[in-house]
């Protein structure tokens, strides 16, 4: 295992070091508890297009890129249903860099207007690069659709639809902003080329601030609790037929989960596994297989 | 190169890809089934027994398939390496190729094939890549369903016999020890080996016409621009790595900053240098909005243009120094990713030295002199443009 130091700041902002004293780069890694998970019918996708606005400038930082990069690192971001993770590299002696950046889109983000008409189009490009200009690119829309009644997972990250990207308002976005983006609803872990001391110092240095709102997440409508089985059968364009089948397993805190993350690796992890051997290498009909686990916070599949 | 900071062990046996000519695609396909069979059995054990075998002690084999290198590399833990290492050499030499698993790869082959075409970005690479080297040229082949079927088990077979592990080189990296490396040294010790045919290094130079493929459904257009470049140690080598950085080869770049931060005209754009035994390429690659696919060639061109004939502010050159600098220190922090970087210059005859002059120079480089070299290459006759959809 990997050994961490963990303390939790006033402001509740969960705080994790890992020392690498054989590396002289660092990570500063900024997870937030926002995902798609957060989000409701009509507004799908925010939490994915509002990662892209976190690096449109802060007050006190105008290009935030930029300024990692003069610091001689780089950066990126994630969004799952569960959370949206932000991590920044650079050589450890420039750490305080990224603690100032963090610090200033977590309390100060502009969100000014051509940031949010820009990554609009950006995000829809995404859209269609990923989802749409590609055979099966929308198999996760239809497999989830099916997959949930009503939970948010329902949807993807990227969104439901095109149409919900570009219907999105000022006021969601600064309200999603107030809502989600606070020490108490974030969790900071540095590793590599630093000490635990000097991170608690820069943690309290730049991440003092409490949020001044009481903290009251938007939370998904509970799965509805059906059985039984579900069929839906998509014609598209494709080079051949594809077969998605998902089963409802549990949250991931529940040792059930466990179960089902192995079950599904014996299926289809590695040549040796048991699909790969029957279906692909000795049977006729598949040219490939794989399986895996979405491991969600609510039930998964 | 022991890396002991990490408990596994990577050996990577990389052997040349024939040159022949007559007859490229076949040739090509040879190649990648008989590279593919060599885990699918052998004369001691199932293509099932050795999968499970690999599995059950944490081993993973893999086949590498490059234009100008193909092999196979073992990763391990350090705990399996010596039970496992005798099993990985049979492979290279102790294939029996059994028709029916030729027949499934072949089936595999042609579904990717068709996915690829149906991808358009990938097409568009695919088209970029066959007119910058020539159709005819094994660089630039682009190989059919049709190429597919008529691959045979005797293809193979020959091809096994006849062609494979030319010229051989052993990469080792992780946490080993002298008695490993004695072990590894005789195991590999007795692999018949060949003198490599050389490659035809011919290619097309001039691209005065623009290539675009419609397609009708399609709601990206992808374009891919680029030009033939120098070995890693032409002079011309490091200005031009620079240039590229600034253009195109970082978050911050131009290309970045106008198309998809400005204007919001694409996801990414980026443009970088692939490399080659004899020499460099550039590509510059954007998926756009189709829409506005003439828009985006514009300034594109327009980006180009002012990158070799503005002065660079120094704030940019600043930030482009440092970005590398910093870049040099992550590039190197990784243990596999270490001989990663020795292979890439080690093909082109080069050390790790060359590193040390790049970082070198991305501290001293003068701004005009990466103009005056990046113009050389990027005249407009040399640039190929492809775009599909």
């Amino acid at each position: 295992m990997i050994d961490y130091h963990r303390f939790t700041l006033e402001n509740g902002l969960d705080v994790l070091v890992h020392e690498d004293h054989s590396s002289k780069i660092a990570v500063v890694n900024l997870l937030y508890k926002v995902g798609s998970r957060n989000e409701r019918l009509g507004k799908t996708g925010l939490a994915h297009y509002f990662e892209h606005l976190m690096f449109g400038g802060s007050q006190h930082i105008p290009n935030f890129d930029t300024e990692v990069e003069r610091a001689g690192g780089s950066c990126n971001a994630f969004t799952s249903p569960d959370l949206t993770n932000y991590y920044i590299t650079l050589p450890a002696a420039n750490i305080e860099t990224a603690f100032w950046l963090e610090s200033d889109r977590m309390y100060f983000l502009s969100l000014g207007e051509k940031s949010i008409e820009t990554q609009r189009k950006v995000v829809v490009e995404e859209f269609k690069q990923r989802y749409l200009n590609q055979p099966y690119g929308d198999a996760m829309h239809h497999l989830r659709d099916e997959a949930y009644a009503q939970h948010a997972y329902k949807w993807p990250t990227i969104g439901a639809q095109v149409a919900d990207i570009e219907g999105y308002t000022r006021e969601d976005v600064a309200h999603f902003y107030a809502m989600h983006y606070r020490p108490d609803n974030a969790v900071l872990v540095v590793a590599g080329g630093v000490t635990v001391e000097e991170v608690r110092r820069l943690a309290e240095k730049w991440f003092d601030r409490k949020a001044e709102t009481p903290f009251m997440p938007q939370v998904p409508l509970p799965e509805a609790n059906w059985s039984g089985k579900k069929t839906k059968t998509v014609f598209a364009d494709v080079p051949t037929d594809a077969l998605y089948k998902a089963y409802r397993i549990a949250e991931r805190r529940s040792t059930d989960y466990l179960k089902a993350d192995l079950l599904s690796d014996m299926l289809a992890f590695g040549k040796s596994s048991l699909l790969e051997q029957q279906l692909v290498k000795n049977g006729k009909h598949f040219a490939s297989i794989s399986a895996y686990v979405t491991g969600s916070i609510d039930p998964g599949f | 190169m022991p890396t002991p900071g990490i408990e596994a062990v990577k050996l990577a046996v990389l052997a040349a890809v024939p040159g022949d000519a007559s007859s490229p695609h076949l040739n090509r396909l040879s190649a990648y089934f008989t590279l593919k069979m060599l885990s699918e059995g052998t004369h001691q054990h199932s293509g099932e027994q050795l999968d499970q075998f690999f599995d059950f002690h944490a081993s993973e084999v893999e086949h590498i398939q490059g234009l100008e290198q193909i092999g196979l590399s073992l990763l391990s833990t350090k705990k399996h390496f010596a039970s496992v290492l005798p099993v990985f050499r049979s492979l290279f030499t102790e294939a029996n190729f059994p028709e029916e698993r030729l027949d499934k790869l072949k089936k595999q082959k042609q579904l990717s094939l068709k996915l690829r075409f149906q991808r358009n970005n990938q097409w568009a690479s695919q088209r970029f890549r066959s007119l910058l080297f020539g159709p005819e040229h094994p660089y630039g082949e682009i190989s059919t369903t049709e190429d597919v079927d008529a691959i045979t088990r005797e293809d193979c077979v020959t091809f096994f016999r006849e062609q494979l592990w030319a010229e051989p080189v052993l990469y080792l990296s992780g946490q080993f020890d002298e008695v490993s490396l004695r072990q590894i040294l005789a195991t590999f010790g007795d692999l018949p080996v060949r003198a490599a045919e050389p490659i035809g290094q011919k290619f097309p130079m001039h691209f005065p016409e623009k290539v675009y493929e419609a397609r009708e459904e399609a709601l990206q257009s992808s374009i891919r621009i680029g030009t033939h470049l120098m070995p890693k140690a032409h002079p011309d080598y490091l200005p031009f790595y620079v240039f590229n950085v600034f253009l195109g080869g970082y978050f911050g770049s131009r290309l970045i900053k106008n198309i998809r931060e400005d204007k919001g005209l694409t996801y990414g754009i980026y443009s970088s240098i692939g490399s080659l035994k004899h020499q460099e390429y550039w590509m510059l690659m954007a998926d756009v909005e189709k829409s506005q696919l003439q828009l985006a060639l514009r300034e594109i061109y327009l980006e180009i243009e002012r990158m070799l004939e503005e002065p660079l502010p120094e704030d940019e050159v600043e930030v482009v120094r440092n970005y590398l600098a910093g870049s040099f220190l992550s590039k190197f922090s990784n243990a596999f990713d270490l001989m990663e970087h020795f292979k890439a210059v080690d093909k082109q005859g080069l050390d790790m030295r060359f590193y040390e002059a790049q970082l070198q120079y991305v501290k001293d480089f003068q701004p005009a002199d990466i103009q005056a070299v990046a113009k050389k290459y990027l005249q407009l006759p040399r640039l190929l443009e492809v775009v599909v959809g």
